[in-house]
């Protein structure tokens, strides 16, 4: 689910006009279970063994499985892991308590499989260029968007002809206005005050 | 993040010049991955538009089932 996109069919091209893709395996979404926030259900993650709420054994066993399943889907061993969905994050500390239990955890006892780190989406496409891969390349789009079988996201791009319409016409006038607005400032008498 | 289906080249280029300008100024940053997570579906024109901005790429998270 990794791949270069080449808009344009610009394929053939010395120097193509290109960008790396990445598709993320569950939307944008923590791995199931692993919903640490305040206003989330899913029970933190605990490491003490002395503790009622000790659950890093079936947690750990999860999340294993759920990353062994991911992998199959994707060229190189670095893997992006998200943590979060909408509104999440109301209180990062909370949050922060079980990714922090999580990552020791998981360095402790599946250290022979994963290394756990804090990271951005910089860093991991840093690391996949050492890997030196060369990806499939895709030319066309991605319309229209089909979320459930036989629902097309279609209509969004045609329903309210009047309202786009009203759309362009002010962009129009707006960015023709922006053009005038930096031609008269290339005017060397103009002085700020008369654009005031 | 803006959509991919409505909007036209111009007003994306807009877009992303007030939100780029902001994190430059603020945070003296030059963001280089795009993160389209959430629009319902994936342009050509979305990707060519990222290409030109000079980013090295871009996440999303939205395909067909």
């Amino acid at each position: 689910m990794e791949f270069v996109w080449r808009p344009n069919e610009s394929k053939d091209t010395e120097d193509p006009l290109q960008i790396f893709t990445h598709v993320l395996y569950n939307g944008y979404s923590n791995p199931p279970g692993m919903d640490f926030d305040i206003v989330a259900g899913d029970p933190l993650w605990v490491n003490d063994r002395s503790s009622l709420g000790f659950n890093a054994d079936v947690k750990s066993q999860q999340l294993d499985q759920f990353l062994s399943e991911k992998a199959e889907h994707y060229v190189t061993d670095d893997m992006i892991v998200l943590f979060g969905q909408d509104f999440r994050f109301m209180d990062a500390e909370y949050y922060y308590q079980s990714m922090d239990a999580m990552i020791e955890y998981m360095n402790l006892n599946y250290a022979n499989k994963y290394n756990f780190i804090y990271s951005t989406p910089s860093n991991y496409i840093d690391a996949l260029v050492k890997h030196n891969v060369t990806w499939t390349t895709k030319y066309d789009d991605m319309f229209p968007y089909s979320d459930v079988p036989d629902g097309f996201w279609s209509g969004y791009s045609t329903s309210r002809p009047n309202l786009k319409q009203q759309v362009r016409s002010l962009s129009s006038n707006f960015h023709a206005s922006a053009q005038i607005y930096s031609l008269s400032a290339l005017d060397q008498e103009m002085t700020k005050q008369s654009f005031d | 993040m803006h959509d991919e289906a409505c909007p036209i080249f111009d007003d994306m280029i807009e877009n992303h010049y007030i939100g780029h300008k902001f994190i430059l100024d603020n945070f003296g940053v030059k963001p280089r991955i795009g993160w389209q997570v959430d629009p319902f579906g994936h342009s050509n024109t979305n990707a060519r538009f990222f290409a030109e901005m000079g980013f090295d790429a871009w996440f999303f998270a939205r395909l067909d089932m």
